[in-house]
């Protein structure tokens, strides 16, 4: 009887390729889980920006908002909603911008919307992601 | 006659594997530490930063006005457990620009400490004021003052 004599990969190269296999599923689960934790490897963080002080003229439907920068570094505004909604970037003014480390910015938003005695939500995002979200009663 | 085919050894084999798991190891664990060293630092620095935001406490405790003119003498009291300095006040919302003096001065812990100045909204007898002091690191002290 003949013993049929099957040939294989070596033991040495076997190892190779389950290295490969591994460094390979470690590179999807890596951009997977990066996914989800977003920026972790990024080099900008966000902000510390900090109310000082805000006003909300119903009459006018203007908003005045005076926002303090207290992180490490410049803080360049991008974008403020009420209560969810985009405001248009021509309805908003911040002067200055960007906001230096201590400085403060006074931020004005012309909105149609604003009417006595609601209140309203307010988030100003900057273009690192830095947030503030805060409340309003417009007042005549 | 069989072809005999040379191959590495089972050591010199190990070995290599050996060095290159390592040297995966090492590149991931310093890339991995780089990350996480960044967010943890800047983690620490904010939460430092909040601690002593949370650490300062002022009161306004007096506001003395002439019953003429816009000038208004605001006495602080600083009753938390860090130094403070006042950067900025505001009368019913609006920033004062004109400082006879206090601002960016230091009131030490359990001390009293004086802002003066002029201000933005016109003061009339009998009126009611929102006065907001803001210190350096951006903590807020409404008062509301009865003129």
């Amino acid at each position: 009887m003949k013993i049929r004599n099957s040939k294989g990969i070596s033991t040495f190269v076997a190892v190779l390729l389950m290295i490969l296999l591994a460094v390979a599923a470690g590179v999807v689960i890596y951009a997977y889980t990066m996914g989800y934790f977003g920026n972790l490897g990024g080099t900008s963080t966000p902000g510390t920006i900090s109310l000082d002080s805000a006003t909300l003229n119903g009459t006018t439907h203007v908003m005045k908002a005076y926002i303090r920068n207290v992180g490490r570094g410049s803080v360049d505004f991008d974008n403020v909603y009420v209560d969810g909604t985009l405001v248009p970037d021509g309805n908003v003014t911040a002067s200055p911008d960007p906001i230096s480390v201590g400085d403060v910015s006074e931020i004005t938003v012309t909105y149609w919307a604003f009417e006595t005695p609601n209140t309203y939500e307010i988030k100003i995002v900057a273009e690192d992601n830095t947030q503030l979200a805060f409340s309003v009663k417009a007042t005549s | 006659m069989p072809r005999r085919r040379r191959a590495v050894s089972e050591i010199i084999a190990s070995l290599m594997l050996l060095f290159i798991v390592s040297a995966l190891g090492t590149a991931l664990y310093s890339y991995t530490l780089t990350i996480t060293q960044g967010q943890h630092d800047e983690l620490t620095s904010e939460m430092s930063r909040a601690a002593d935001r949370a650490q300062e406490r002022v009161r306004v405790i007096a506001v003395w006005w002439s019953g003429t003119g816009d000038l208004l003498n605001v006495t602080l009291l600083n009753y938390g457990r860090s130094d403070v300095e006042v950067s900025d006040v505001y009368v019913n919302g609006e920033r004062v620009s004109a400082y006879s003096l206090g601002r960016n001065e230091v009131i030490y812990t359990q001390d009293l400490g004086r802002v003066a100045f002029t201000s933005p909204k016109p003061i009339t007898s009998g009126s009611t004021y929102e006065i907001t002091v803001v210190s350096q690191k951006g903590v807020p002290s409404v008062y509301l003052w009865e003129s």
